[in-house]
């Protein structure tokens, strides 16, 4: 068989979650890949989430995704971050037994409903004018698709370095992709450089742990996934952390002109918010010492992962300054650090549903497009998927807006501002983060999940079921009344709750500080059990004031949203744009007048001028149907 | 929507000096044809015009080659005008014959009717000035007094938004801090220290309160000193306003209720206006005119900036004036003790004076300005009026703008108001030691109503508000 409605290149995160996504709207989907053995599989840290990427997690999840179910499945370590701050940044994250989640996720893509995977190399893409028809495989035959996603992350053109060393490759074991992203230069593209980091591997068995802090997860397992069960299928493993010295520094120090991000070998921009141990040091010289958590890539694994020491200096420097750090004195190195270069689209090339704008019926998702994270790499996959499925089928884009979900200012941002460092998504870069919790990601996306078809009908019920309690407990806790009766109050002022003058009902209790879904339930109310239930609950009651705030500046944001700029406008002939101002306008193609208000150099007064000219551009009502 | 008038790629003319009879008037174009629909006007204008040159010309209709009047034309190329686009200003004779002449021309040649506020939309458009800026040639424009222009002018120099600006980066510095506490809560750092912070924020809302404050300045500079004058029928009233503006404008005589509505008067002191409104006598009274008069008196006290309560010393205090200590005990009230050259007593009725006003305001600490609280005037004897020229003088010289931005406008101190209420609620969190999100939210907002002020955020509604107090012709 050698035509299918749509391809994946690539068996990332982007991949694995854009391959599911076509195959369960139910079109024929092929995913290439040249590493079976690596499908999902964890380049760098062997955990997922965290602040705003858990958040992405979620809501790749209520999306049909994944990745948090996955991740629930093969969790070794399990943290609320900011657990004691306000519930829009409190954030999951799971360590993850790494191989265990690779073959999980492998066994999961292989297996399922109109998917095939094949193991070979992409050379080049088939197209006809400017428009997408398949791919070439290494071997010089042609497979076929109505679209075609590509997911290559760092593969593309590809060089690692580990000191003045150089290999080709995007991964260690792995061989870049040499030829596609010549092609998309040859068409007109702008491909550019960026570089990206990975610490060291150590030998567990050589560490000394008795000088380091061990540091455990939480007891409570709450999963990212509705599916998953509220139980850990793993044992859980601790992390440990230890810190940099003086003496490392020095030994650092000494060497910098042998990192080639320092000699100038490297000319790709880095992720500034994940810089290398070689960087810190230089950035943030009057710090004595820099913290490092040891994480054990599995329950069984030999391998510890270095957080926070990401190095490309030669591997005896490497060696040489790991030993003066407290538990390492006599580590073993399995894998030095390296640093990888590679090729990447600018996203303003690619429109809201991430096909590009220059050649049709091809999408891109994931690294390729700037980005640097798992989470960020799979919550694009999916949306492409999505719109590669919904182009076979020729339904209406999939976009989700910067109001209802982390994935949508990702990439909203990516393809209005572009980027030029590898791009992390922080809860700060979501201007109504008060909305976009953890906690109501089922609340923020179910509807669009369904409107496009994205759950299978077992999800659906399961959700729908979830959404039922949720609702059937706001209601009790807004019915139900409760009097100043004495024995009300004596039973509030045993559990530390103030006493109530006049009648409340259970919700106006809930608002109280020193009251939780939890301490109803000690007082016998009746509190579901599942914290997936009663958790979102609880905070649309407590925080409604913020929320109510937060929604009305949703809703003034909305209008310009709501508007939208016609495909052909001519932005020369409209009057009152600055050269620059037409020239970006020109480059980014706004979908609509809040779009382009966030292109940067774009003013206020042009955001005026684009909406007279749309007054101007609208027919004559007389003309009007 | 507003602002729908706009079609920014025609040409706009108007008037840009007042209606009516002049020695010359201006009559402003803007737009793109704006040299060559001249150039139809005014045939020998051959060549290319260059730019800030002034040209002699003659006027013809451009089909009937009617002459119409001999001018001065003076030309601004693109970029270089004041609403940033090319730019002609016809100095013409300052008849609404001549005028109107020249307008009809202009548009037979292909020039359009200007809106109100156009031509300065077009500055804002084409980012010549910002927001602020822009009301302030509304103000300008409106300007009564030399302090109120030069605070408009001020403001039109962008020192408002200057500081405006500055707040915004304060603002967004504590913020990025705030932020930088919540994505990056992993690191060994303390990124944000709350009682710092706390300091802050305390010493950005000091700055806002100054501009809040100054709001009473930028008022009272931009639309002048209200000074009312009250007291019993025939206290004197009449015959002080007089006196003060060495005129008959109000009508003087013995018979009490003469002034039956409020009169009004304007002068300047020390660059500042001060209007005095002479209100009816406050009596009881079964007259249904007068009492009209007297709720007009009631609400011109409202609104006063100084109430002085006039007195004739030759009568003692009684309850109908104290009822006015006591209905305003905010107002900053002067008694008046009037016709003091009827008695030689008066200074030894100063103290009873006193008591009665202080029985219902509160007393300034110091004595001397306690005493000053209380003037003695004559409209018959020479400087019987020192007095109360005197505190006029002081009052109109309180008002200054030395140092920092001043607000006058409704709208932004409407707007600040609010960055002041979202900055408290601000302090208040990081006070209770309350996690960062909802702090950085207030900031945010407070960020964001900065920027409607400064038209750095798009909002149609607020340009149409601005934009449509405007004049034509500017």
């Amino acid at each position: 068989m050698n035509h299918f409605d749509v391809i994946v290149v690539g068996a990332g995160h982007a991949g694995v979650e854009a391959a599911l996504a076509a195959a369960r709207i139910g079109v024929s989907t092929l995913v290439v890949t040249t590493n079976l053995e690596r499908i999902g599989y964890m380049s760098c840290n062997p955990s997922i989430g965290g602040l705003g990427k858990g958040h992405m997690v979620k809501e790749i999840d209520v999306l049909g995704g994944l990745m948090g179910y996955a991740a629930d499945q093969n969790c070794v370590q399990f943290k609320r971050l900011n657990s004691r701050k306000g519930p829009a940044v409190r954030g999951t994250r799971m360590q993850e037994d790494k191989d265990k989640y690779c073959k999980f996720v492998g066994n999961f893509l292989t297996n399922h409903p109109n998917m095939k995977v094949l193991e070979e190399e992409v050379k080049a893409l088939v197209l006809e004018e400017d428009v997408c028809r398949g791919v070439v495989l290494g071997d010089g035959s042609k497979v076929l698709a109505k679209s075609v996603v590509i997911t290559t992350g760092t593969f593309m053109n590809a060089v690692m370095h580990i000191g003045t060393k150089k290999i080709s490759g995007g991964r260690v074991g792995d061989k870049a992709s040499i030829g596609l992203s010549d092609q998309l230069d040859d068409f007109g593209f702008e491909v550019t450089r960026l570089k990206t980091g990975t610490p060291p591997r150590l030998k567990r068995s050589s560490i000394d742990f008795s000088k380091t802090t061990e540091e455990f997860g939480d007891s409570t397992f709450i999963p990212f996934s509705y599916r998953s069960e509220a139980e850990l299928k793993l044992k859980q493993i601790s992390c440990y952390l230890t810190y940099t010295n003086e003496k490392t520094h020095e030994i650092i120090n000494k060497n910098i002109h042998l990192s080639p991000m320092f000699s100038g070998e490297i000319t790709g921009t880095g992720p500034r918010y994940c810089p290398s141990i070689e960087d810190k040091i230089t950035r943030f010289s009057d710090k004595p010492k820099h913290q490092s958590f040891l994480e054990p890539e599995g329950v069984d694994s030999d391998i510890i992962y270095l957080q926070g020491i990401s190095t490309s200096l030669p591997e005896d420097v490497q060696m040489e300054f790991l030993r003066t750090i407290d538990g390492l004195e006599n580590v073993e190195v399995i894998r030095p650090g390296y640093a990888v270069e590679y090729d990447f689209v600018n996203p303003t090339q690619l429109n809201r549903n991430l096909e590009t704008k220059k050649i049709k019926n091809l999408f891109l998702a994931g690294q390729i497009n700037g980005t640097s994270g798992y989470e960020e790499a799979a919550g694009q996959g999916l949306v492409a998927g999505v719109n590669a499925a919904n182009k076979v089928l020729d339904r209406e884009d999939f976009i989700l807006d910067r109001f209802e979900s982390y994935i949508g200012v990702l990439i909203d941002d990516l393809v209005t501002k572009g980027t030029k460092e590898p791009y992390r998504m922080f809860t700060s870069r979501a201007e109504h983060r008060l909305m976009l919790r953890e906690d109501n990601a089922m609340e923020r996306l179910f509807k669009k999940a369904t409107q496009f078809g994205l759950l299978n009908t077992l999800d659906r019920a399961k959700a729908e079921e979830l959404i039922s309690q949720q609702n059937s407990y706001y209601d009790y806790l807004n019915s139900q009344v409760i009097n100043p009766t004495k024995e009300v109050n004596s039973l509030l002022s045993q559990n530390e709750i103030t006493q109530i003058v006049k009648p409340y009902s259970l919700a106006e209790l809930l608002r109280r500080p020193e009251v939780g879904s939890e301490k109803l339930r000690t007082l016998g109310y009746e509190v579901p059990l599942e914290f997936q239930v009663y958790d979102s609950v609880e905070i649309k009651i407590k925080y409604k004031g913020y929320i109510d705030r937060q929604n009305e500046l949703i809703r003034q944001a909305s209008k310009l949203e709501g508007l939208k700029l016609p495909k052909d406008l001519s932005y020369k002939s409209v009057k009152g744009l600055s050269n620059e101002e037409i020239e970006k306008l020109i480059s980014v193609q706004p979908e609509t007048l809040g779009q382009a208000s966030r292109i940067s150099g774009v003013n206020p007064s042009a955001i005026q001028a684009l909406m007279i000219y749309l007054k101007a551009y609208q027919p004559p009502k007389s003309l009007r149907h | 929507m507003g602002l729908d008038f706009i079609d920014s790629q025609s040409t706009i003319c108007a008037q840009a000096t007042p209606p009516g009879r002049s020695g010359v008037a201006v009559i402003r174009m803007s737009g793109p044809d704006s040299e060559s629909i001249i150039k139809k006007l005014a045939p020998k204008l051959k060549k290319p015009l260059e730019s800030h040159k002034l040209y002699y010309c003659k006027l013809v209709h451009p089909k009937t080659k009617e002459e119409i009047d001999e001018v001065l034309v003076s030309f601004f190329s693109e970029g270089r005008s004041y609403t940033g686009e090319e730019s002609v200003e016809i100095s013409c004779h300052g008849s609404p014959t001549v005028c109107s002449k020249v307008l009809k021309s202009l548009i037979e040649a292909g020039a359009k009717t200007a809106g109100p506020g156009e031509f300065t939309y077009r500055a804002f458009m084409n980012q010549k000035i910002d927001l602020v800026q822009a009301e302030s040639v509304l103000s300008l424009i409106e300007s009564h007094s030399d302090k109120s222009a030069a605070l408009a002018l001020r403001q039109l120099d962008g020192q408002l938004s200057t500081v405006l600006a500055d707040l915004e980066d304060k603002i967004t510095y504590l913020l990025a801090n705030f932020e930088a506490s919540i994505d990056f809560t992993e690191e060994d750092i303390e990124i944000v220290n709350y009682q710092a912070a706390s300091g802050s924020v305390s010493k950005i809302l000091e700055s806002i309160d100054n501009l809040l404050t100054s709001y009473k300045s930028g008022r009272a500079i931009k639309d002048g000193v209200q000074v009312a004058l009250v007291g019993k029928p025939n206290a004197g009233k009449s015959s002080l306003l007089n006196a003060i503006l060495s005129e008959e404008k109000a009508i003087v005589s013995d018979v009490p209720g003469t002034t039956r509505d409020v009169v009004e008067a304007t002068i300047q002191i020390n660059g500042m206006t001060i209007h005095l409104f002479d209100t009816a006598g406050i009596r009881e009274t079964s007259d249904q005119i007068e009492q009209m008069g007297i709720q007009r008196s009631e609400q011109t006290i409202e609104k006063a900036d100084i109430v002085l309560l006039l007195y004739p010393a030759d009568q003692s205090i009684d309850q109908m004036d104290t009822q006015v200590f006591e209905k305003y005990p905010n107002k900053n009230i002067h008694l008046v003790v009037s016709k003091a050259d009827l008695t030689s007593q008066s200074t030894q009725n100063k103290s009873e004076y006193l008591e009665a006003l202080y029985k219902f305001q509160d007393k300034p600490d110091n004595q001397d300005k306690a005493q000053d609280k209380v003037l003695f005037c004559s409209s018959v004897s020479t400087g019987g009026l020192d007095q109360v020229t005197s505190l006029l003088n002081d009052y109109s010289k309180s008002f200054h703008f030395e140092n920092s931005g001043i607000l006058q406008q409704a709208r932004h101190f409407e707007l600040l108001s609010v960055v002041n209420g979202h900055l408290e609620r601000a302090k208040d969190l990081i006070d209770l030691n309350e996690s960062a999100e909802f702090i950085s939210f207030e900031m945010h907002e407070a960020i964001f109503k900065i920027h409607e002020v400064l038209g750095k955020r798009f909002d149609d509604e607020v340009m149409d508000r601005v934009f449509k107090e405007f004049c034509i012709g500017k």
